[in-house]
C-alpha cells in the first residue's frame, strides 16, 4: 500500500473515532440537560410547597420515575462509547455478532435520526462469531448505513440483520431505495474499498428491493487485522 | 401580560420538563418536536421567544433560524445548545438570533431572557407599524 492511501486510512479512522465520540457525548449532554431540569422542576415543587401549595406525591413519584429513566439511557451511551474505545485498543478477537449490532444500534441512533431516519436491528438466531476487528467491522457497517440512508429510505427505517454465513458472518441492510449499479455504488467510496480489503469482506446488492450483503468469510487471515496495509502484505506472503 | 414561548427541541423529556417550569413561572407553552413542526406553529401563532435547540434532526437549528425569519421577521430566537461552540454562536448572532444559551439552562435566568424577547418584539414591530404609516403618510 502507498505511503499516502495508509495515512488516508488513519485519518479515515481518527475521523470516524471522532465523529463518533462527539456524537455520544452530545447525546450524553442532553441527558445530564434533562436531569438537570428535573432536578430543577423538584426545587420548584419544594419552592412552591414553602409558600403553601400541596406536594403531590404522584408527581414526585413520575419525576423520580424519570430521573432513573434518563440515568439508564445515560448509562446505556456510556457503556456503548466504553465499548467502542475498547474496539481500538483490545486486540482482534473472535467478534460476537449480536453485541455488534446493540452497540452499533445505540452508537448510530443520534446519526440516522439526523437523517429522520430509525435503525432496526435482528439479532442472529443462534450465536454467530468470527475472529475480526471490531473497530474495522464497526466502521465498514457504518459507512454502508450511510451510504444507504443517503440513497433514501421510503420507510424512514433502516435494518440491518447479522447471520451466520458457513464459517462466516453475513450482515443484511434493508429499506434503503434500490441505487443503480449496485453493490458500486456502496464501493464508490475508497474508505468502504479498503474497509472490505481490510477485513477480507465482499458487498453484494441482491436483485429484490434495496437490500445489501456484507459477507464475512472465516478462515481469511485479514479479517484479523486492523490495518488494511498489514492485510495486504499478508495477502502478498500467502501469494 | 404573560409572554408566550415556543420550545423547539427533538429531546421529548427535556422539551416537557422545561415546559413545566416555564409554566409554573407563569410563561404560556407550546413545544415542538422538529424545525419543521416549529415553522407551522409560528406561521399561525405569534410567539414572544422561540428556544431552539440547535441539533435537530432533518432541519438544523440555523436553517429554521433562517427560515422564521422569512416568514416573521420579529421573531426573537434564543439558542439551546449542548455543545455551543463560538463559530456557530457568532453565525447564530449573526443571522438575528437574539442569545446562545449552553444546556443545562438557568430556568430564571432563561424566563428573564424571554421577558427582554418580549420587548424587543414588541419594539420591532412598532418600528414596522411607523414606518408603514410614514410610506402611507407619504413622508
Amino acid at each position: 500500500m502507498a505511503g499516502d492511501e495508509g495515512s488516508s486510512f488513519s485519518r479515515d479512522s481518527m475521523r470516524f473515532f471522532g465523529t463518533v465520540s462527539a456524537s455520544a457525548t452530545h447525546d450524553l449532554k442532553n441527558v445530564l440537560a434533562v436531569i438537570q431540569e428535573n432536578a430543577g422542576l423538584l426545587e420548584d415543587l419544594c419552592r412552591m410547597a414553602e409558600r403553601g401549595r400541596p406536594l403531590d406525591p404522584g408527581r414526585l413519584m413520575r419525576l423520580a420515575v424519570e430521573l432513573q429513566q434518563q440515568v439508564r439511557r445515560g448509562d446505556r451511551i456510556v457503556s456503548a462509547m466504553n465499548r467502542f474505545a475498547h474496539s481500538v485498543d483490545e486486540e482482534p478477537k473472535a467478534l460476537d455478532a449480536a453485541g455488534l449490532l446493540e452497540l452499533l444500534a445505540v452508537l448510530s441512533a443520534r446519526f440516522l435520526a439526523a437523517k429522520g431516519l430509525q435503525l432496526q436491528t435482528t439479532l442472529p438466531a443462534a450465536p454467530a462469531s468470527l475472529p475480526a476487528s471490531p473497530f474495522l467491522l464497526i466502521r465498514l457497517l457504518w459507512s454502508c448505513l450511510e451510504r444507504a440512508a443517503s440513497l433514501g429510505c421510503p420507510a424512514k427505517i433502516l435494518e440491518l440483520a447479522g447471520e451466520s454465513a458457513g464459517e462466516g458472518l453475513a450482515f443484511r441492510i434493508r429499506g434503503f431505495a434500490p441505487p443503480s449499479g449496485a453493490a458500486a455504488v456502496f464501493l464508490s467510496a475508497a474508505e468502504t474499498r479498503n474497509l472490505c480489503t481490510a477485513l477480507g469482506a465482499a458487498l453484494a446488492c441482491s436483485s429484490g428491493p434495496g437490500e445489501l450483503v456484507i459477507r464475512l468469510p472465516a478462515g481469511s487471515p485479514r479479517a484479523v487485522t486492523r490495518d488494511p496495509r498489514e492485510a495486504r502484505d499478508r495477502a502478498g506472503e500467502e501469494t | 401580560m404573560t409572554e408566550k414561548v415556543l420550545i423547539v427541541d427533538d429531546d421529548e423529556a427535556f422539551r416537557r420538563i422545561l415546559a413545566e417550569r416555564m409554566r409554573n413561572r407563569q410563561l404560556e407553552v407550546q413545544t415542538a418536536s422538529s424545525a419543521a413542526e416549529a415553522l407551522e406553529l409560528i406561521e399561525k401563532e405569534t410567539f414572544d421567544a422561540v428556544l431552539l435547540d440547535l441539533m435537530m434532526p432533518e432541519m438544523d437549528g440555523i436553517e429554521a433560524l433562517k427560515r422564521m425569519l422569512e416568514k416573521r421577521p420579529e421573531t426573537q430566537v434564543i439558542f439551546l445548545t449542548g455543545h455551543p461552540s463560538v463559530s456557530q454562536g457568532v453565525e447564530a448572532m449573526k443571522l438575528g438570533a437574539l442569545d446562545f444559551i449552553p444546556k443545562p439552562v438557568d430556568v430564571n435566568e432563561l424566563t428573564e431572557k424571554i421577558r427582554q424577547a418580549r420587548a424587543g418584539r414588541l419594539l420591532f414591530v412598532e418600528k414596522k407599524n411607523r414606518e408603514k404609516l410614514k410610506r402611507l403618510l407619504g413622508e
